[in-house]
């Protein structure tokens, strides 16, 4: 990878990870929860982005700050709503993996990911509170999660066709 | 999006919809719950025989019978007539739930038998002690 080629990959990195980021707090603040509970996840759309444009291990490297630097901007880093946030994108960046490995296309990658991103959510606060009863949430959030991972999916698959990839 | 993807996404739904109805009947199954006032309307009231902080046997006082629990010590016969109900019989050394004679509900305390941990209430006493 020549300097200018490496140059053009960590802006485009900063920069889907502000992206990411930004979109996570604008959706805390300003989108209610679906049912109360649910929320959209529309920074999944720039992961999704990131995996077609960037590759893989830019698209862990998002996830992960997007977590981190969401967490510490809106004050809730190592609270509660931070480990669950970091169950939920831990999972679901395994399904985008898996999603990779497999070849699958964007929008089924992106039910993938919602659906691991709610499995994780759950787990998390199954263990936390140590409530195993709240496994029983589990198929309304995967209903949940298939439509709106097709919605971001189709979003994100809109998004990629005018960005050039740089892998 | 593939064939096989959308067939994969149409089976994680339907498991999950079969999941939520299933979760559903069990809910209306379990919502019997021995211990809640029974929902038909009673000749008089409704009296529960409680032992170990759960309905033992729900009776209603508008209709003469007789009923046997099985309390710790050994077994109590209650008998219901005329609106009011008493112990019968009791296997237990001191007698007091027998001597405390018939009680119609408007008792000070309801019918108590130590050694069986056993008490028998109307629905509403009982439903405030459950509660506790």
């Amino acid at each position: 990878m020549n300097t200018l080629h490496k140059n053009r990959h960590l802006t485009y990195l900063a920069l889907l990870s502000a992206m990411a980021i930004a979109l996570n707090l604008l959706e805390t603040a300003m989108i209610p929860p679906l049912f109360g509970v649910f929320r959209v996840g529309l920074a999944n759309i720039i992961a999704l982005i990131t995996w077609k444009v960037l590759g893989v291990k830019s698209m862990i490297s998002v996830n992960l700050m997007r977590v981190l630097i969401g967490s510490l901007l809106s004050g809730t880093f190592l609270g509660s709503t931070f480990w669950i946030s970091l169950g939920g994108v831990c999972l679901s960046t395994l399904a985008l993996l898996l999603g990779n490995m497999l070849k699958s296309s964007v929008i089924f990658t992106s039910v993938l990911s919602a659906i691991a991103h709610s499995t994780g959510q759950v787990l998390v606060v199954m263990n936390f509170y140590k409530q195993a009863m709240m496994l029983t949430t589990l198929p309304y959030f995967i209903l949940l999660s298939v439509p709106v991972g097709i919605l971001t999916g189709y979003v994100a698959t809109v998004a990629i066709k005018r960005v050039r990839p740089l892998q | 999006m593939k064939r096989k993807e959308i067939l994969i996404i149409i089976g994680v739904v339907i498991v999950c919809l079969c999941a939520v109805l299933g979760m559903k009947l069990l809910n209306k199954e379990t919502d019997s719950d021995p211990n809640a006032t029974p929902k038909e309307t009673p000749t008089g009231q409704w009296v529960a025989i409680v032992h170990r902080n759960g309905v033992a046997q729900w009776f209603d006082s508008g209709v003469d019978a007789e009923y046997t629990v099985t309390g710790d010590y050994g077994e109590m016969t209650v008998e219901v007539k005329d609106g009011r109900w008493h112990v019968e019989h009791v296997e237990c050394p001191n007698q007091n739930c027998f001597q405390m004679g018939w009680d119609d509900g408007t008792g000070f305390m309801p019918i108590t038998c130590i050694p069986n941990n056993i008490f028998i209430a109307t629905s509403q006493w009982v439903e405030g002690y459950l509660e506790q």
